[in-house]
């Protein structure tokens, strides 16, 4: 399998309890974080394909990290699960100090190696809501450090989260962003819309995950997290929406100093596009748009097409 | 105006202010204290929006009530008695109840009185048909006690601070007592008319208690999504609406708006009308095709609020001063 062939694999590995399925539920399955607490634990893999910007398929494989399952996975299934792998996402519950838990990321580095030494490792500090937020970038700097000693070597990416705010957005945006294949495409065309409509800056979200796909700024801002916090604040609110038999379709929020603009945009997106100079009509920016929407879906479908 | 909350220990009483006025998560109420002496909790989040509290200590009781509990009870517009549901049988803490009743009513005849039917939620409520139950149960057993009795009736509602319930038995709770909501219901009804909305609600965004709304009833879906909407435009603006230096409660402005569309042809529409005030109105989309005449019917609303609020004002300025004369 190669970069560019629009089924994508992603192995989800992790200890059992580690937050692997709570996770996949909330981004790809609409759960709100509340009912993840009635999940149970995952028998064997539990394989899921999800269709992703219109073109792209992730196949999801939620592997059950009970000690019988692990073992498995590194002695029968070895071969067969570790094969053609894109995407190498493991779960520590940021509480263990399971020393097997170690041993077992150590294994699957070693299986990667050995059968998929493309593919791109991200490994997630989860549960970070139970530590005092002052406590945090310690606790996830200490294990980072361990991580990166098990990695024989190897690239690989730590972000810390938690399904109860906005970082678990953060590193999913940032994971499904390696496997859109010509990202580049929309950020140009991005810039371009953005300087049109003298807008501060535009983001493109996936429609069904409200993934950040692609942004562009033509301010600065001091909030480097918006775009994730944009993602959990309208995901949730689409949840209200369907409790009330609705889908929710757009959203113009503003005062006195900005006016932002939530709209469907193309078939497998939705834009935000903000703006602080109140003498541009709401109506006009509404406008572009609207007129946007048939071109950006041409670029939409470029970025995520199969290079010959 | 006064409201006492009183109820058995860990009944959920501290909870309940902490929820709802202190935006403390529920999960994090596990570990509340228990309430030791009375607590005044002093809400005063714009002139719409403004009341006082008083939590009991769960230890109460009114056959052995000292002077300064006999104080605040005499001042109280309303009593809530919060009753765990999940604390059954039910038998003496409604006994303690209708004593309550008894001794409030003969000292400060002018008060209301409500029970919260608290906790109702987790795996024993989980159909609606039990909460029922336990209504019928609890209201047929009061009505019993009292029944030879010159007391008035209270009025219940189920409760949990798991979701919207609390907060909407708290608005009712909040309107039975200002004086104005008549009137205010009176001109939200116009403007709906004028308008055609389907349903309108004035919100104290801090606390997302609806102050007022139309006299159509309030179904608990149309006050969830206009309460999820006030967390939204909140939010947002906290992102891009905050200049430099500026505190938290300036992201809600003047300029205040915000529009929500959803396919099933409904339209939200937020806006500000005074100081961590907003109305909201749900609207058929058609009907929103006129927004300006919404605008300005809405501003008439609100000139017509600040009116009848400064007389309020006013008349209770000039009953003092007439007090202090004497
Ligand atoms: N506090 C907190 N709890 C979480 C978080 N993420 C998940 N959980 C809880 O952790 C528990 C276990 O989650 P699962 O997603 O079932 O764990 P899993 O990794 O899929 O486990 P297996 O399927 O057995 O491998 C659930 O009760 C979740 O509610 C988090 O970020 N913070
Ligand atoms: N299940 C459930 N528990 C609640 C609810 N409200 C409060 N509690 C719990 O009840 C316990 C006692 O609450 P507290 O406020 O200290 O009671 P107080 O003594 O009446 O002030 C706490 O552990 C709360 O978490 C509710 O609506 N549902
Ligand atoms: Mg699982």
């Amino acid at each position: 399998m190669e970069e560019n062939d629009p089924n994508k694999k992603v192995l989800l590995m992790g200890k059992s309890g580690a937050g692997k399925t709570s996770m996949r539920s909330i981004i790809f399955a609409n759960f709100m974080p509340k009912d993840t607490m009635r999940l149970g634990f995952t028998n064997s893999i539990n394989q899921s394909n999800i269709r992703f910007l219109g073109t792209l398929s992730l196949a999801l494989w939620d592997c059950g990290g009970q000690d019988h399952f692990m073992q498995h996975y590194f002695e029968s299934q070895r071969d067969t699960l570790f094969r053609n792998v894109q995407v190498l996402i493991y779960v520590f519950d940021v509480h263990s100090e399971d020393q097997r838990d170690m041993n077992y990321y150590r294994s699957c580095v070693d299986a990667i190696q050995d059968h998929s030494p493309t593919a791109h490792i991200f490994v997630l500090i989860h549960k970070m809501d139970l530590i005092p937020v002052e406590k945090r970038d310690e606790a996830f700097n200490k294990k980072e450090r361990e991580v990166v000693k098990n990695s024989a070597g190897l690239n690989v990416i730590c972000f810390k989260t938690s399904i109860w705010d906005e970082t678990l957005y953060l590193a999913w945006s940032r994971i499904v962003h390696y496997l859109i294949p010509n990202s580049d495409v929309l950020t140009q065309s991005l810039n371009r819309f953005c300087s049109a409509c003298e807008a501060d800056e535009v983001v493109l979200f996936e429609k069904s995950t409200f993934l950040v796909i692609s942004n562009f700024s033509s301010k600065q801002h001091k909030d480097v997290h918006r775009f994730e916090k944009i993602s959990n604040i309208v995901k949730q609110f689409k949840l209200s929406c369907s409790k009330a038999a609705a889908r929710f379709k757009s959203m113009t929020v503003m005062n006195t100093n900005f006016c932002a603009f939530v709209d469907e945009f193309t078939s497998s997106t939705y834009i935000m596009l903000i703006s602080s100079d109140s003498t541009i009509l709401p109506a006009l920016t509404q406008m572009n748009i609207d007129l946007a929407k048939k071109h950006f879906e041409g670029v939409v479908r470029a970025s995520t097409a199969v290079a010959q | 105006m006064n409201i006492a909350l009183l109820g058995n220990k860990r009944a959920g009483k501290t909870s309940i202010l902490k929820v709802v006025f202190q935006k403390i998560s529920p999960n994090e109420t596990l570990f509340t204290e228990s309430t030791s002496r009375i607590e005044e909790i002093n809400v005063y989040n714009n002139p719409y929006t403004k009341f006082t509290i008083i939590d009991f200590p769960g230890t109460f009781q009114i056959s052995q009530m000292n002077a300064n509990e006999r104080k605040y009870l005499q001042n109280c517009s309303l009593v809530i008695y919060v009753l765990d549901a999940q604390d059954k049988p039910y038998e003496r803490s409604l006994d303690a109840f209708v004593s309550i009743l008894r001794e409030v009513h003969g000292m400060n005849s002018q008060c209301f009185f409500e029970m919260f039917i608290h906790k109702i939620d987790g795996d024993m409520f989980m159909n609606d048909d039990v909460k029922l139950e336990v209504l019928n149960e609890v209201s047929d057993s009061v009505r019993l006690k009292i029944s030879d009795r010159e007391i008035p009736e209270p009025s219940y509602s189920l409760t949990s601070i798991y979701d919207l319930s609390i907060y909407e038995a708290l608005s009712k709770v909040v309107q039975k007592i200002t004086p104005q909501v008549g009137y205010l219901q009176n001109m939200l009804d116009v403007l709906m008319n004028h308008c055609r909305i389907d349903k309108v609600y004035v919100f104290d965004v801090i606390t997302k208690l609806y102050i007022a709304t139309d006299s159509t009833p309030v179904d608990l879906i149309s006050y969830e999504l206009c309460s999820d909407m006030i967390d939204v435009v909140i939010d947002v603006s906290c992102i891009y609406g905050l200049v430099e230096s500026e505190n938290i409660n300036s992201v809600f402005d003047k300029k205040s708006t915000a529009i929500i569309k959803l396919d099933s042809g409904l339209t939200l529409y937020l806006r500000e009308i005074e100081h961590m005030l907003a109305l909201v109105c749900l609207v058929k989309a058609d009907n929103f095709d006129r927004q300006h005449l919404i605008d300005y019917n809405i501003e008439c609303f609100r000139e017509g609020a600040r009116k009848i609020f400064e007389a309020r004002e006013k008349w209770i300025k000039d009953e003092e001063e007439s007090k202090s004369f004497n």
